[in-house]
């Protein structure tokens, strides 16, 4: 068996309980931010497709957004700006849209864009938690997210492999509308 | 690449394990998304005519087989998002029945329709079958989880119908590939005749 494929059977055969979404992790507020970011699918996702976006377009382009996005996301946080969580949807659609159109954006047209979405983001995780602590646990793990996911595409070229990276925008983009039919939907 | 593939492979399982998050305090997820995931693959209507996208797309080759997966979901999804906000489609039941009938029918004759043609026949009938899903929506599931359940299951009829049109390399795929496009069909037609 192949070391990859050792170490993937390993780690299937070890899940656990997911209970740490209590935020109440015993670890202190850091590591509640984290946990608490990271089983919050409304936040990740869209940041995910967006570091497959950044990863397509290659080294520079992620570099930026790694940065630029925690601080954006920490920056809203902080501010105690909060936008109602309905919003997050827009961060699914101008990320999943980005991705499965693979536009060609410049470094600078994509640092502005990661302001955007961390902005949106943080808006909307704002609403719900807010403390200095734990924010910072949460915008470490968009930092580690970004890198991981970014790096996972940095070596593709092209053929099936983008299709296949571009489909899964596609699928955040049909996300995004969907939760935007669900807002209207319940406020109707 | 080769630690690109050492750390994706891992990521994608650790994705794939998750367990429940029972502690949290939102109530409701896990049946949004089983519920979403569910309602795509609950009607046979439904599942013909998307997994008779896939093997059009694969009988059309490149770069149809690409652009169908991308594009469908979106389309689909903009179907939902007007069932959801209650804008009216007329003859959404017939419409969906024609999908059926029609892409089974270009399934058997192996149209090769170009690239436009294609994708508006089936963004169209996407609109149809998005719009049925919306409308349908059960009250009170979780909007995220739903929506990503149902995306997910639409994206997997999608690949399965991808994944069996590439027989359609080899003489006797392409013949297997034909007659199920005549099932199809069939049973587009029949739903067709239920709906009227």
């Amino acid at each position: 068996m192949r070391p990859p494929i050792r170490l993937a059977a390993v780690l299937a055969l070890l899940p656990g309980i997911a209970s740490a979404h209590l935020v109440s992790t015993g670890f202190g507020p850091v590591t509640d931010g984290a946990y608490h970011f990271a089983l919050s699918p409304e936040q990740f996702l869209p940041m995910a497709a967006f570091a497959l976006l950044a990863g397509l377009r290659g080294p520079a382009h992620a570099r930026r957004i790694i940065f630029v996005l925690p601080l954006a996301w920490l920056a809203m946080v902080l501010s105690g700006l909060a936008i109602p969580a309905g919003f997050g949807a827009i961060a699914f659609l101008l990320t999943g849209g980005l991705l499965a159109a693979n536009i060609k954006l410049t470094p600078a047209q994509i640092a502005i864009a990661a302001i955007v979405v961390g902005a949106i983001s943080g808006g909307t995780y704002g609403a719900e938690d807010a403390s200095l602590l734990s924010s910072l646990g949460s915008a470490f793990t968009i930092f580690v997210l970004l890198a991981l996911v970014s790096s996972a595409v940095l070596p593709l070229r092209g053929g099936w492999q983008v299709i296949a990276v571009r489909v899964l925008g596609s699928w955040t983009a049909a996300t995004g509308l969907l939760l935007v039919g669900w807002a209207v939907h319940s406020r109707s | 690449m080769k630690a690109a593939r050492i750390s994706i492979l891992p990521m994608a399982l650790a994705i794939f394990m998750a367990t429940p998050a029972e502690a949290h305090i939102r109530q409701g997820e896990a049946s949004g998304f089983l519920s979403g995931l569910a309602h795509p693959v609950s009607g046979l209507d439904h599942i013909i005519a998307m997994v008779a996208v896939g093997l059009w797309g694969a009988q059309l080759g490149a770069p149809a087989i690409w652009l169908l997966p991308v594009t469908f979901p979106m389309v689909m999804a903009f179907g939902g998002f007007l069932g959801l906000i209650g804008i009216p489609l007329p003859g959404v039941e017939i419409g969906i029945a024609l999908s059926g009938v029609l892409l089974g029918a270009v399934v058997l004759l192996e149209l090769k329709a170009p690239l436009y043609l294609a994708a508006a026949l089936v963004g169209i009938f996407g609109l149809y079958h998005g719009h049925a899903h919306g409308a349908e929506l059960p009250p009170g599931e979780d909007g995220l989880l739903y929506s990503l359940g149902f995306v997910l299951a639409t994206g997997a009829l999608h690949a399965a119908g991808i994944a069996i049109g590439t027989v359609h390399r080899w003489t006797w795929g392409r013949a297997a590939l034909r007659l199920a496009g005549a099932g199809i069909s069939i049973g587009g037609l029949s739903f067709l005749v239920a709906a009227l």
